[in-house]
């Protein structure tokens, strides 16, 4: 299992602290037996079985920065979930785990999720994953050319599980669009392995008020991939956002690149971790990482917690953050051609995002952004 | 004639703390008339220009900032601008995400309302392009992001030319400035004069100066116009330096 924080030197590993765990109201062993009288698929039953032992030992985090003291998780619901799964497949989601923001929520996917699929792409291809307030888990290996755009809503609880794995010479486009209302806690966990020659771009948009703790992981195990994140997000009202990214390069003359922007008004928190994680052996790598965030009142925050562990030295390896105000004299700049102070705002708020709408308007979703622009502007 | 721009007696500071900048700044500009205010760095001509633009950075302590008489003091940027005041900047501010092309329409309907259509006003910026003697792609971009110094000092006086002003203040146009760049800048400067806009001209070198119709120099020293005349105070300058209002 691809653990998210492995802090080793010289063969010796460090100890990494674990938060408090609780059970209440966690599903139990007759919720269990509704998901293995729903599934039929035999692979997806083995699979399930064998994740549950590991899921009934594990509690859910007590995350004092998301200030989440109960979780609420929905009524176990089944709609479709690894129907056709082969054992091929079967073997592919075993090779491919990981820890992501906390074990138990990846477990809780991998269990009790109302829907997922296995997919193969292995041509040109677009598809649409969307989901509401539901537990899924995807797992999608692209050997072609593939964008995939992941919508995701969420009022009231959300656990949502994506494994990519991204075959030699292959390309992945992912749109990770996520939207929260106000109350509503939802955790998003998703890995990338990207293998040699992969290409890999991802847009991750987090918007809205509520509560998300995410988890994007990328592995770079061969050589020569080259991976671009572009995290964006958009907090208002009590909104806290717990947005973790990890690097972990592997092989030789890899690229990754992750490049974080938003703005977040009321009491609107984000917290934003990038870890580059690179090993020993892994020459010629190039990684990068830079935050800014807009802070539009005085009650909003962003925390930035950079960690660059490197363990080779033929590398380059860059980290830049800012958090601040709205710039006063871009604002006096703008109005200086005649726009007011609140045209002013909009337009250097609208601009953060003006390349990902430009990108989305292929697809037709730039009005998603558009819509949570306009909800967070008011 | 009334007056385009009248500065009497003004006295500001820096908001946040109170620092005196201005100490007692008088200048009259008339219709169509352009002025050239010089001085050494850090005399406070930039700050004139942002107080005449309502920057909030600072206060008007006291004194009169009369827009064809009218007190303009208490009126935010914007409402400035939509009176007819505009000014480029010594520094222009890049913009992510902002098309140049888009926000400069947008502009130009807001002081000026949408009798042209988009087409119309295309044709216009086009045409200004080649003038300019920038890139096909120059408004395609974003506004000043990426644009090298020279780039961006087009842009700001594309943008002066393209909203048609009444009073145009340029905040250090030529510095950072090619001489190829500047004799471009400085015609476009004279077609803005041709349409009966007043300019005022802030700037470190007289060398824009000679490609100008120049009514007034005005040296600036320590917060006020210590001295005030025509094209000959710029030479002297040039010859002498600052030590001319010494002596």
């Amino acid at each position: 299992m691809e653990k998210t924080l492995e802090l080793m030197l010289d063969g010796k590993k460090a100890v990494v602290a674990s938060p408090e765990e609780t059970f209440e109201g966690d599903y139990d062993e007759n919720v269990f037996a509704e998901v293995l009288e729903n599934v039929g698929n035999v692979y997806t039953k083995e699979y399930v079985i064998e994740r549950f032992k590991e899921y009934i030992d594990i509690g859910f985090p007590i995350w004092k920065r998301m200030n989440v003291k109960n979780i609420k998780l929905p009524v176990y619901k089944y709609k479709s979930y690894f129907n056709d799964l082969s054992k091929e497949q079967l073997m592919y989601i075993l090779n491919y785990d990981f820890e992501g923001a906390h074990r138990k929520y990846v477990l809780l996917s991998d269990i009790f999720s109302s829907k997922g699929k296995f997919i193969e792409i292995n041509d040109t291809q677009k598809m649409i994953l969307e989901t509401n307030s539901e537990i899924t888990n995807d797992f999608i290996r692209v050997t072609g050319d593939a964008v995939v755009i992941r919508l995701i809503r969420n009022d009231s609880f959300s656990n949502n599980t994506v494994r990519f794995v991204v075959e030699n010479n292959a390309k992945l486009t992912l749109y990770n669009l996520y939207f929260s209302s106000q109350n509503s806690f939802g955790v998003n966990n998703l890995f990338i392995w990207a293998k040699n020659d992969a290409k890999v771009f991802v847009r991750d948009f987090y918007s809205g008020k509520g509560k998300i703790a995410s988890y994007l992981g990328v592995k770079l195990m061969d050589t020569r991939a080259k991976v671009e994140l572009k995290p964006y997000f958009l907090g208002s009202g009590s909104s806290i956002f717990d947005l973790l990214y990890l690097f972990r390069f592997i092989g030789q003359e890899n690229v990754g690149m992750l490049k974080a922007e938003g703005a977040m008004s009321d009491s609107g928190k984000v917290i934003f971790r990038g870890i580059l994680d690179i090993r020993r052996g892994a020459k010629n790598v190039e990684a990068s990482e830079s935050e800014r965030c807009i802070l539009l009142s005085p009650d909003s925050t962003m925390e930035a917690i950079p960690s660059l562990l490197v363990d080779e030295n033929e590398i380059v390896a860059s980290h830049a953050a800012s958090s601040s105000p709205l710039d006063e004299d871009s604002v006096f700049y703008l109005m200086t051609r005649g726009f007011s102070k609140e045209e002013a705002k909009r337009y250097i708020i609208n601009g953060i995002f003006e390349s990902l709408k430009e990108e989305l308007s292929e697809y037709k979703l730039e009005g998603l952004v558009e819509n949570a622009l306009e909800e967070f502007m008011g | 004639m009334e007056n385009i721009l009248s500065i009497r007696n003004l006295h500001a500071a820096l908001a946040e703390d109170g620092t005196e900048i201005l100490k007692g700044v008088n200048l009259e500009i008339g219709e169509n008339e352009l002025h050239a205010i010089m001085g050494p760095n850090g005399s406070g001509k930039s700050t004139l220009a942002n107080i005449i633009m309502g920057n909030p950075k600072y206060k008007v302590i006291k004194g009169d900032i009369l827009f064809k008489g009218q007190d303009i003091k208490d009126f935010t940027p914007d409402e400035r601008v939509k009176m007819g005041i505009f000014m480029t900047f010594q520094n222009p501010f890049e913009i992510e995400g902002v098309n140049f092309n888009t926000f400069l329409i947008t502009a130009y309907r807001k002081l000026h309302g949408d009798n042209e259509s988009f087409m119309e006003l295309n044709e216009i910026l086009k045409e200004r392009l080649e003038k300019l003697a920038v890139s096909n792609d120059f408004l395609n971009r974003f506004l000043n992001v990426g644009f090298s110094g020279g780039e961006k000092k087009k842009a700001e006086i594309l943008q002066a030319y393209f909203l048609k002003p009444k009073l145009l203040i340029l905040d250090e146009i030529d510095s950072g400035l090619d001489v190829d760049a500047l004799r471009i800048v400085a015609n476009q400067i004279k077609e803005i004069r041709e349409d009966g806009t007043s300019v005022l001209i802030i700037t470190h070198y007289k060398r824009i100066l000679n490609y100008l119709d120049v009514d007034k120099v005005h040296v600036y020293v320590d917060g006020r116009i210590a001295m005030s005349g025509g094209i000959e105070l710029a030479n002297e300058v040039e010859e002498k330096g600052y030590s001319v209002i010494k002596g």
